[in-house]
């Protein structure tokens, strides 16, 4: 029965309004929903529906465009109401090298959503692979991704059509994914809630078949869900950003100008570009900052869709690491973080000295591949 | 109109005159799916059936809706289309430029009216089974390698030309004289939501996350392209409209 | 709840012993047709749009709205199914029989086969007989092809021909209200009747005046 249970999201945005010193059952918002270990589940069944919706296609205060991450600026939980549309948009990953990507908000990767653990999400998402979606025009109303994106456009966004199903698994929510991460066709919406049951830095991506498919044309981001009491050098970090690698296969088109998916290279786990953040030179051309003897953190997801990534910073050993972000998983001194496909980690490393620092994928045939960027230092500040 | 062609087909050699009547005459035989549907293996069997030559244009759907104003975009029931139905034409009743031009494939159209379209000129939806037979009879028939043919459609998979479709039959009908069955717009069949049953625990409707393996029998693009064909139509529903979804009608021999 | 228990457990029975009848049974876990998942229904349109004549067990020739104005309780199924179909329309005639009656005699309920070939008039009509239900209220229709596979999908029902005289196809029992709208859904076989008896009771209180015309 999905289309008149529908969850009352009313309901779930006044709660929202209410924040910290909650009791237990003040957080089980729908019939049927129960408590493990402090831990919220069997969540009511997603919405497949069709509306009339040609607004921003990313919505949410706390949803920004890569390297930005969202500030927590209100205490304890609330409710998020975010929407990520699927559109297609032509990206260029390399110079000179663009093709048709399957976005989620119109980036490569997607728009990185910031949530404290315990928070919930109600999610809409609208299959708009059939209409042309501008991103790099001024848009009333959204999130604060758009501004980020226009600011820095180093995929040259522009918008495309190629009509496909399509489908969001959010590796943050713990659900039946038959139900919300079903996939729904062009012109159709999909509406489901999750609750961030757990700490974490996670991929999100689209599941449907061929998966290997759908993720490499760009269909996948980040969320990163910050631990309830916060990681024990918060009030030490100068500067937080947000790192996903991710492989692009990519080959001239002979229809048409430009490049496509190349799916035997996909499958040979042959990718033309490597990329942090989208753009081989997406950390070059605008370089992350900080100054001599500051605290970074960096929130690195490796999405994949088939590689593994050996996350290294030239000239700097990592203080803290948080594998998969979560404040449990603590590790000390680390040179180099091994990612699989969809791992993510919170790195905090102190910044040496003025100078530059490059990141890397201590796997050398990614790095050639272009999964490097840059770290510029200015002097210690006094 | 058809009905009465097909009729009259009976005292013509049939080739010729279904060829002349916009079909195409297709033989049957025993044959497979290009993907693994069943456990048993067992082949399937294909009648002898008829294809139009060309996909149904933006000019012939306009005829259908002024013969039956049950099917013009403001007054087709909400049951039998999505917001989308015929809504890159101008009017209810009037084509215009480009994709609403009368030569472009109709698209825009849901599987409801695309039966209602082929119903009214005594045909039919062509099955799932039928249309693939075509496409392969095709292939064969155009010696179209598999690496070339996996290449156009993922071509087209990315870059489907959706806002700017050529005319149908735009070149010459070649190899089994059908236009256009890949390259310009995916087309209904009638049991499009068919594919993917393997049972009761791994069906999960539509197939999910690294379901693919299961249902090709070679790994090589061709087979994924063609998959990626099985997976995008059993994704859409009876009342989906898109930029890139069109239709032909089959009909039974007499 | 002592007959919800004693409706269940017919229910089961009838389950087990199909299930021993079945020549394919143990021979190959694919010959047994195998459930499929209902598609989602993302419309509130009345299905009463249906251009479509079907015909009853008595050889009445039937239009879907005809129905209009009372709730009817549909299922698709076919004849010589021996497994799923049998548990189906005994969960429908539990659910008749849970109604008080101000409601039931207002309930009307359609078997629609997916199988016109061998399903005819007749035979339907022996099949309803076995289930001593009503014939007033209970038709058992048989189709043309194409209309079949419309009425599937405006439910989200989804079958196919397996060539070898069985369906594989979902099981559901939809609910429309007397308006033809899709008003409660119950996937699955021997599920509680409860959802759809409450649906029905909601219908019964419901002003008729209040009720919107759909498009």
């Amino acid at each position: 029965m999905k289309l008149f249970k529908s969850p009352t999201i009313a309901t779930a945005l006044a709660f929202g309004l209410i924040s910290g010193g909650l009791s237990a059952d003040d957080r089980l918002v729908h019939d049927g929903e129960f408590m493990v270990d402090g831990k919220i589940f069997g969540l009511p069944e997603a919405r497949v529906y069709t509306e009339d919706y040609s607004g921003p296609p990313v919505v949410g205060d706390y949803l920004t465009a890569v390297p930005h991450l969202a500030e927590l600026d209100y205490e304890g939980n609330r409710t998020h109401d975010v929407r990520m549309d699927v559109i297609s948009q032509q990206i260029e990953v390399a110079p000179g090298k663009s093709y048709n990507a399957w976005t989620f908000g119109g980036s490569v990767p997607g728009p990185t959503l910031h949530v404290r653990e315990g928070d919930r999400v109600v999610f809409t998402m609208k299959n708009r692979s059939d209409e042309p979606v501008v991103i790099t025009e001024p848009v009333n109303g959204g999130s604060p991704f758009f501004g980020q994106v226009q600011a820095n456009p180093i995929q040259k966004n522009q918008p495309a059509v190629s009509p496909m199903p399509h489908s969001m698994d959010f590796h943050s929510g713990t659900v039946a994914a038959n139900d919300k991460w079903q996939t729904i066709p062009p012109g159709a919406t999909i509406e489901f809630e999750w609750v961030a049951n757990y700490p974490g830095v996670y991929m999100y991506h689209c599941g449907t078949p061929s998966v290997l498919m759908h993720t490499a044309q760009g269909q996948y981001g980040a969320v990163v869900v910050s631990p309830k009491e916060g990681f024990p050098t918060d009030d030490q970090v100068d500067h937080e950003y947000v790192l996903v690698q991710s492989e692009f296969y990519l080959t001239e088109d002979e229809y048409t100008e430009g490049y496509r998916y190349d799916h035997e290279a996909a499958m040979a786990r042959d990718p033309s570009q490597v990329t942090f953040n989208g753009h081989v030179n997406a950390l070059h051309d605008a370089p992350l900052r900080a100054n001599a003897g500051e605290r970074v953190r960096l929130y690195v997801l490796n999405a994949g869709p088939s590689g593994t990534s050996s996350f290294h910073v030239i000239g700097a050993i990592f203080d803290r690491v948080w594998y998969e972000g979560n404040v449990e998983n603590e590790w000390h001194g680390m040179q180099t973080v091994l990612l699989g496909a969809s791992n993510g980690a919170v790195m905090d490393f102190i910044v040496p000295e003025e100078g530059s620092y490059k990141l890397v994928d201590h796997e050398f045939a990614d790095a050639e591949r272009g999964a490097a960027g840059t770290l510029v230092a200015g002097p210690r500040k006094q | 109109m058809r009905t009465l062609l097909i009729t009259l087909m009976l005292s013509l050699p049939i080739a010729v005159f279904a060829e002349e009547a916009g079909m195409v005459y297709i033989d049957g035989g025993d044959w497979e799916l290009p993907i693994v549907r069943e456990d048993t293996g067992q082949s399937g069997r294909v009648e002898d059936f008829l294809l139009d030559v060309h996909q149904v244009t933006n000019a012939a759907f306009l005829d259908f809706v002024r013969a039956n104003p049950e099917w013009r975009r403001d007054q087709a029931p909400g049951i039998f289309r999505d917001a989308g139905y015929l809504s890159h034409w101008p009017s209810a009743e009037g084509l215009g430029e480009g994709n609403a031009a009368p030569d472009r494939p109709v698209t825009r159209v849901s599987w409801y009216a695309a039966r209602a379209y082929c119903r009214e000129i005594g045909g039919r939806l062509p099955s799932m089974t039928e249309w693939e037979y075509a496409s392969e009879r095709q292939r064969q028939a155009l010696e179209i390698a598999p690496q070339d043919y996996a290449s156009q459609l993922f071509s087209w998979y990315a870059n489907p030309g959706a806002g700017d479709l050529r005319p149908v039959a735009s070149g010459p009908a070649d190899g089994l004289g059908i236009h256009d069955l890949h390259g310009l717009v995916l087309e209904w069949v009638e049991d499009f939501q068919l594919i993917l049953g393997r049972g009761d625990d791994i069906d999960l409707l539509t197939g999910s996350c690294g379901d693919t393996a299961r249902f090709l029998p070679e790994f090589d693009e061709a087979h994924y392209a063609t998959f990626l064909r099985f997976q995008s139509r059993s994704n859409y529903q009876p009342v989906t409209t898109t930029s890139t979804l069109g239709f032909r009608c089959a009909y039974d021999p007499e | 709840m002592k007959t919800a228990f004693i409706a269940l457990a017919t229910g089961a029975l009838l389950a087990v012993s199909a299930f021993a009848e079945n020549p394919h049974a143990g021979h190959d876990a694919h010959a047994n047709h195998t459930p499929m998942t209902a598609e989602a229904i993302t419309h509130e349109h009345s299905l009463f749009h249906l251009d479509a004549d079907w015909q009853t067990q008595d050889g009445r020739s039937i239009r879907l709205d005809q129905l209009a104005g009372k709730p009817t309780l549909i299922t698709m199924i076919y004849g010589s199914c021996t497994t799923a179909c049998p548990v189906l329309v005994n969960d429908a005639r539990r659910i008749d029989r849970a109604l008080p009656d101000a409601i039931r005699k207002n309930l009307q309920v359609v078997v629609v086969s997916f199988d016109p070939a061998r399903d005819t008039p007749e035979r339907m009509a022996d099949y309803g007989a076995d289930y001593d239900v009503d014939a007033e209220r209970w038709h058992f229709l048989h189709g043309a092809p194409a209309d079949i596979r419309t009425l599937a999908a405006m439910l989200g029902v989804r079958y196919r021909d397996n060539g070898d005289g069985t369906f594989d196809h979902s099981n559901l029992l939809t609910l429309l209200d007397p308006e033809g709208r899709v008003a409660e859904r119950s996937e699955g076989l021997a599920r509680p009747v409860d959802p759809i008896v409450k649906a029905l009771e909601r219908l019964h209180e419901t002003p008729r005046a209040e009720a919107v015309a759909s498009d």
